[in-house]
């Protein structure tokens, strides 16, 4: 049987999170610090606002509780992760931050279907890159990784 | 503060982002801008899978645009190389990559899938046996012939070897110089050798082919054991099912596909007699009542198991009915807490099992039916579940769940 022990975070902006020990270890950054004992008071998360920290926990949350199903945690992925760019780039970082490799590895994928299959200039625009190559410079990028642009 | 860009995301992350796409969209984004220019250049895992050697024409040939790619990428590439997956498992014919091998396996690499295809086993060059800082290794269709002067690769901890050619001295030998060893894949469906596995640290082994000609001789820490059936053996093939689980009372996970067909159930005793008291998963697939039988010896002698899975494709014989329920009389589920059923199409039989098994778990916290998707409609699923709905359930806490999509 495991004590529900409540730990406190401190994001950025000030905010406390209250959340059970057993979802926040979900975070190896946090886990360490519960292994060494240093979380007696508020664990202060300086990379982290509260807008993103609550969706941290959201995620969390849905991924700790009993009797879901493998098509229902989909289901919440798709959804959780259909935002815009920079909402997933502030989760991304703060996964990092955390140490959550699952986070990171499923938020990275979501990036990465965004971007598969698009031609450049589709993916310039959607990700807001600006082309600083010169017409000859990008035919040269084209020669030299000739198979991968025909 | 101005919000993130992706081109701005720390290098790890550009990495995770880039390895989630397959070589071609990452080498791709070369072009973006000159900040991306050399992004892809930096990973560190790599996989060369046979989509990037086919062509709409077949011009140039996969021979000729294998060189050109792998030319392209390690002249380009920098930073540590640290896990790289090349799949040649459609080619008939295979440029030549022995130096690649060899380059390979000097770089420091640490986790090396190499699959080559069934018509052609590729023979690795002796320059591939060298002392590696290699922990990861699969190698699929390959001829294995390691020089006596090798050594063996001492920094393994997982090894997979799917239809190779190798001597069941060379295979011992390659075992028992990895004493970091700890998951082990043999696929060899065509082995007829005996071989002795030697592995102190293994603690999860995965096998398809006859089990009866290996022999776990010193695997004290095995935890997980999946003894995968490509076929069904003779009987002068099959184990016997108590001498065999005797060797491991440690199990955790075991997962068995189709018992009869490896194991003796004839003369299988009720239950085991040595107990398998670490075992808390287990996953049966049952293609006739003798896989029954075989599941049933496993489950009496499992007293703490919580999970089980099983996979169903019975023939209907409603006049078992009977003997199955005949035969769940000493049987107990005492601390199963979720068992799950799949490729149920609704037969007699099939519901006399759910039955059964909803009527002896009285820990249980759920149980997940699938319906076999292609026989089985949503009207057919939404009867099976009402009829699942009137069963006792020795359990208050159960809930039943029917997946019909």
């Amino acid at each position: 049987m495991s004590s529900t022990k409540l730990l406190t975070l401190k994001t950025s902006d000030g905010e406390e999170f209250k959340l059970d020990e057993a979802v926040a270890v979900k975070s190896q950054a946090i886990k360490n610090m519960v292994e060494d004992d240093c979380v007696s008071n508020a664990i202060p998360l300086p990379n982290v606002d509260s807008k993103t920290m609550t969706k941290v926990i959201e995620y969390w949350k849905k991924h700790s509780e009993e009797g879901v199903s493998k098509d229902q945690l989909n289901d919440f992925d798709k959804g959780f992760l259909e935002v815009h760019h920079s909402v997933l780039y502030d989760l991304l970082l703060a996964a990092n931050y955390l140490n959550d490799k699952e986070l990171v590895d499923v938020i990275c994928q979501e990036v990465a279907d965004r971007i598969k299959g698009k031609t450049p200039e589709e993916i310039r625009k959607e990700f807001d890159i600006k082309n600083d190559f010169t017409p000859e410079e990008e035919e040269k990028i084209r020669q030299e990784n000739a198979w991968a642009f025909d | 503060m101005m919000p993130p860009k992706i081109t701005d995301l720390p290098e790890n992350a550009i990495n995770a982002i880039l390895m989630s796409l397959p070589l071609r969209d990452a080498v791709r984004t070369s072009i973006l801008s000159k900040k991306w220019r050399y992004k892809w250049c930096k990973l560190p895992e790599l996989t060369l899978d046979d989509k990037l050697w086919k062509t709409t024409d077949n011009l140039p040939s996969p021979s000729i645009r294998f060189t050109t790619i792998m030319y392209n990428i390690l002249t380009l590439h920098s930073g540590p190389l640290t896990k790289f997956t090349l799949s040649m498992s459609e080619l008939k014919k295979y440029p030549k990559i022995d130096s690649l091998i060899h380059f390979l396996s000097r770089n420091g690499i640490q986790h090396l899938v190499l699959q080559f295809s069934k018509w052609n086993r590729y023979k690795l060059p002796s320059s591939f046996f060298t002392r590696s800082q290699l922990r990861h290794l699969t190698l699929q269709n390959c001829l294995i012939c390691p020089p006596p002067a090798f050594e063996g690769f001492n920094m393994l901890i997982s090894l997979e070897l799917c239809h190779v050619s190798i001597s069941s001295e060379a295979l011992e030998n390659l075992i028992s110089s990895s004493p970091l060893l700890e998951n082990l894949v043999l696929k060899m469906s065509d082995n007829s050798n005996h071989i002795q596995i030697k592995a102190p640290k293994l603690r999860s082994f995965e096998f398809t082919g006859c089990i009866k000609f290996i022999s776990l001789k010193n695997v004290p820490q095995l935890a997980k054991l999946s003894l995968l059936c490509g076929e069904s053996f003779e009987e002068s093939e099959k184990c016997d099912l108590d001498k065999f689980f005797q060797s491991h009372p440690a199990l955790e996970h075991l997962h068995l596909e189709y018992g009869s067909a490896q194991f003796l159930v004839a003369e299988a005793p009720t239950r085991l007699s040595s107990a398998l008291n670490y075992l808390k998963h287990l996953y049966v697939s049952l293609d006739e009542l003798n896989d029954l039988s075989c599941a049933l010896c496993l489950i009496r002698s499992s007293p703490c198991l919580q999970d089980l899975e099983v996979e169903v494709s019975m023939e209907e014989s409603d006049d078992k009915v009977d003997e199955v329920s005949a035969s769940f009389s000493d049987v107990g589920l005492n601390q199963v807490k979720t068992v799950k059923i799949a490729g149920i199409i609704g037969t007699k039989l099939e519901m006399e099992l759910i039955k059964l098994l909803l009527a002896k778990s009285p820990m249980l916290v759920r149980m997940i039916i699938q319906p076999d998707q292609l026989l089985v409609d949503k009207e057919k699923g939404v009867k099976i579940l009402a009829e699942l709905s009137t069963f006792q359930r020795a359990s208050r806490k159960a809930e039943v769940e029917c997946q019909l999509e």
